[in-house]
């Protein structure tokens, strides 16, 4: 070969290699270039006023953006308002939208390419019938003519987007995938619901306990999961009368059923990261005499933010608020009415049935004394670079029959069918445009009517004085306990039977104590006359912000925002003095005895400058497992654990509980005995991992903040934003989990807002607005937000957009 | 003497290779303002074959040419855009610094380049010898 050739060949092979992708280095080529790869989307310049030209606009739209990038849309008419919306969200935030689909699609691998975990994620998206309960959701949207004109019309607000893009606009993402955003359809906002409905009501513990009633019995069910601890403050007050006739409840089957232990089959389990708070409080007890809400959603954080603020402003609507991007309309926020703000609910809505085929074939199962026909679905996942992945999903009357280990052949023995309120067909969509445009208490409350899932406690205040929260969900009407561990797929006394009517679910207006509040913990006292649930969050959030609200008067705004970043832990509270009793000290060494004074001078607070929280946090995490492990490890299978602060009280009335002896050795361990070499052990991991005790002690550091890329791609999100917190306190933040916004309104003839999150407006990675707002999230600085009863007249800058 | 008549040579014949360099970079600018990365082949190419200097020269000249154009773009918005994309993509390649991503930026492109001149030069010597 001659060597113009050879260098020919050479050229053309490395224009080849740079221009593709190989695994998950993007092609270099193309990436690097400084003219269309992600140095193009490097912002150097402040963004300019436009005016752009988008088809299918009735009307003029302006959008104005303040000094911190906030987007306010100021329509003529209700199209334009949330085509304006589809369209500024896809222009901020357009890769955060679409890799969210694609997950709630099960379709990452079509992004991403051959993967075994996102193959797995995908598979088991599928499996849990995502893709076809999206469809489903679609359609009672799409019947809704109201709904449907603004689903349609957001959808064209971010195709308007997508198509003015040329491949060196796309964001950085893209670029690192090599991929391009497709088309947008109302499907996807759907599919966005149904990734809200996973994260907040897709888990549960029906296996678990299944297996723990098996290897415990009956009494320790009664004893860990079926007892509520003393302190446990229910969100609707225990004197709250239920002045209505109840419904008919279903009957508990006479004999309970024994499920197969099916070890194989694990399925998800709760959410841990999820959680929030939410409180008003009526005018008697502030300064302006208006009520004031507060709220601060607890998710997982990531970059871009989870939510945006947005204003929205057309005949008809005034509201401000964060928006879910994909989803129109705010999800969370305030008009000059009213204000709303969720946390959730853990009402038990995701039974497992255990299903017997026939044969093979899958084709008939059994059910109330006969063969019933399953039907099928065929998915197709496709895979970018390689063969498509056929899987058949298949039907019983309660739902699919899921695999939650997707590895798993279908050739196990047993099957579970998972009934979902998540399939539930339902337009949430008309709860939350109701909320953004309700004037009154009564309008609120028709909002929440046609809301299914996921179940939400709406917190709720109104410039006329009122206050109010609703637990506001689809409720199955269950006999107690019904669907705690695995249910009998093939008797009818197992099925859902109808639903807890919508005036029934628990609610409380203006109570006398001149406050509401909702913290997770469990919906309602024992005077409810139905089932919910018995897996709630711990009563120490719920509890801490009822202390606070007794105690306060003449509250301020920014005394809700200062009680936001409360660090107290009540769980600390509840089981230090204790434990620093059970520590042997003759067993401790120097450094260990020294820090005994820390603990015992220490005031529960989880700040971020004190060290000992982090020891707390790991002393009495092994102090946990140290009672479990044995008993548990020995089982084989995974058992459900109890709730801490259930285990607390238990241990304080019974210190020698028998679970607290190690099996696995001849001597009796004391519940001493544990509390000290757990002692030791947070000792010594505090010791490893953060150096001798000084300044990198500091639970700012030990929590291991880090908030992610959405996408997971490294260096695109913030590591160790140093922050106090911690799940139990009303400031949440703990491991890259926490308050995702919050948000404080003060109601009145001005409607006032403060709010700040973990992250800025701009989705782009390589702007200063990407991750601005996150040093005055840590530190508990909101932000005053402009809530403009009209177009101001000045601005950061603006954007117009015309029809023609 | 000697050693400075060898130089004013080696500078008057810089200076022609210089032009080269430089041809390929303006021509090079504008072609990838509007057509895709692997057009920054082109002027080296066909410059290449019009100047026929040496493979060696006409590669390092290419090259150059292309360093200090990505090289020059990249540290420019490096600057303007206070190193924020340049330290992220840096973290996610795991280089350590974003000068290094500048610097990668640069020898990317000249590489490419060089390739693409010393390609352009080696068909014209190839059609000379036929």
């Amino acid at each position: 070969m001659t060597k113009p050739i050879a260098s020919l060949i050479a050229l053309v092979v490395l224009i080849f290699a740079l221009n593709t992708k190989f695994g998950s280095i993007p092609p270099l080529g193309k990436f690097f270039d400084p003219d269309a790869g992600f140095w193009a989307n490097a912002e150097t310049t402040l963004p300019e006023n436009e005016i752009l030209h988008i088809q299918g606009l009735l009307d003029e739209v302006s959008v104005v953006f303040d000094e911190r990038r906030v987007p306010h849309i100021f329509a003529q008419n209700e199209h334009d308002l949330f085509m304006a919306q589809g369209y500024i969200t896809a222009q901020q935030r357009l890769f955060q939208m679409e890799i969210q689909t694609y997950d709630a699609a099960g379709r990452l691998s079509e992004l991403i390419g051959e993967n075994p975990g996102v193959q797995d994620r995908d598979l088991t998206t599928r499996r849990w019938g995502m893709p076809w309960a999206a469809e489903k959701k679609l359609d009672v949207v799409m019947q809704d003519s109201a709904s449907s004109i603004i689903v349609n019309a957001y959808a064209k607000g971010v195709n308007a987007y997508i198509e003015s893009l040329s491949p060196d606009e796309y964001p950085v993402e893209y670029k690192v995938l090599d991929a391009a955003p497709e088309a947008w359809t109302p499907l996807k906002t759907s599919l966005l619901h149904m990734n809200m409905l996973r994260t907040l009501a897709g888990g549960s513990s029906d296996d678990r306990t299944s297996r723990t009633r098996a290897y415990f019995g009956q009494e320790y069910i009664e004893k860990f999961f079926n007892t509520d601890p003393q302190s446990l403050e229910p969100i609707i007050p225990n004197d709250r009368v239920w002045d209505f006739e109840s419904v008919e409840r279903p009957n508990a089957p006479d004999s309970d059923f024994i499920p197969k232990t099916a070890e194989r089959v694990q399925f998800w389990e709760p959410n841990a990261g999820v959680g929030s708070n939410n409180w008003a409080v009526d005018g008697s007890k502030t300064a302006s005499g208006y009520p004031i809400l507060a709220g601060d959603p607890h998710l997982s954080l990531s970059l871009p933010s989870i939510w945006m603020e947005m204003q929205l402003n057309a005949p008809g609507y005034n509201t401000y608020g964060v928006t879910f991007q994909g989803i129109p309309g705010i999800l969370i926020g305030f008009n000059e009415h009213i204000a709303f703000s969720e946390t959730n609910t853990g009402s038990d809505v995701m039974d497992w049935y255990q299903i017997e085929f026939k044969d093979a074939s899958k084709n008939e199962y059994w059910y109330d004394g006969e063969w019933k026909p399953t039907s099928k679905r065929i998915e197709e996942i496709k895979v970018k670079g390689g063969e498509t992945i056929i899987d058949t999903l298949v039907f019983t009357h309660h739902g699919p029959v899921v695999l939650a280990n997707p590895n798993d052949t279908l050739n196990e023995p047993d099957y579970h069918a998972m009934r979902w309120i998540g399939h539930e067909a339902g337009n949430s969509l008309k709860t939350f445009i109701g909320l953004n445009k309700a004037k009154n208490y009564d309008d609120y409350v028709a909002a929440l009517e046609d809301y299914v899932a996921p179940a939400q406690n709406f917190v709720f205040a109104s410039n006329e004085g009122d206050i109010a929260i609703w637990v506001n969900g689809k409720f199955p009407n269950k006999w107690d306990y019904q669907g705690q561990s695995v249910s009998d797929g093939t008797d009818p006394a197992y099925d859902w039977q109808g639903w807890i009517p919508h005036k029934h679910n628990p609610h409380i207006k203006n109570p006398t104590s001149g406050f509401v509040s909702s913290a997770n913990q469990e919906s309602v006292g024992d005077a409810y006359p139905y089932y919910l649930s018995d897996e709630f969050a711990p009563y120490e959030r719920g509890k801490r912000i009822n202390d606070m609200l007794r105690e306060m008067e003449n509250i301020t705004p920014q005394d809700m925002m200062d009680m936001q970043m409360d660090n107290m832990s009540l769980h600390a509270e509840s089981i230090v003095p204790e434990m620093l009793d059970w520590v042997i000290r003759d067993s401790l060494n120097v450094k260990e005895i020294e820090f005994i004074t820390a603990m015992m001078d220490w005031n529960f607070e989880m700040n971020a400058d004190l060290q000992q929280p982090g020891f707390f946090y790991y002393w009495f995490r092994e102090f946990y497992r140290s009672i479990f492990r044995d008993e548990y490890g020995a089982a084989g299978v995974r058992l459900r654990y109890p709730d801490r602060d259930r285990l607390i009280e238990v241990l304080k009335s019974e210190p020698d509980f028998a679970l607290i002896d190690n099996i696995e050795t001849e001597e009796v361990e004391t519940i001493q005995h544990l509390a000290t070499s757990a002692y030791k052990y947070a000792y010594d991991v505090m010791a490893t991992y953060f150096g001798n005790r000084g300044e990198d002690w500091n639970w700012g550091y030990v929590m291991n903040n880090d908030i992610d890329h959405v996408g997971q791609i490294p260096g695109m999100g913030a590591n160790d934003v140093y922050s106090g917190g911690s799940s139990e306190a009303i400031n949440a933040t703990r491991f890259g989990y926490g308050p995702s916004w919050r948000m404080v309104v003060e109601l009145g003839p001005e409607v006032k807002g403060w709010g700040v999150y973990p992250g800025g407006i701009s989705g782009n990675p390589g702007s200063p607005n990407y991750d601005a707002f996150i040093d005055n999230w840590r530190l508990g600085q909101h932000f005053e937000l402009n809530f403009y009863r009209e177009k101001p007249e000045t601005a950061l800058y603006e954007i117009t957009l015309t029809g023609n | 003497m000697t050693n400075d008549r060898r130089s004013s040579f080696n500078l008057s014949l810089s200076s022609k290779i210089m032009l080269l360099a430089l041809l390929i970079l303006i021509t090079a600018f504008i072609l990838n303002l509007f057509l895709p990365w692997w057009s920054i082949t082109i002027p080296g190419l066909i410059l290449g074959y019009l100047y026929k200097e040496k493979a060696t020269a006409s590669f390092l000249w290419g090259f150059l040419a292309l360093f200090l154009l990505w090289g020059g773009q990249a540290l420019y918005i490096h600057i303007s855009n206070d190193g924020i994309m340049s330290g992220r993509i840096a973290d996610m390649l795991g280089v350590g610094s974003p000068l290094i991503v500048v610097l990668i930026t640069a020898v990317l492109g000249g590489f490419i380049s060089g390739l693409a001149t010393m390609t352009g030069s080696l068909v014209n010597q190839k059609e000379a010898t036929a």
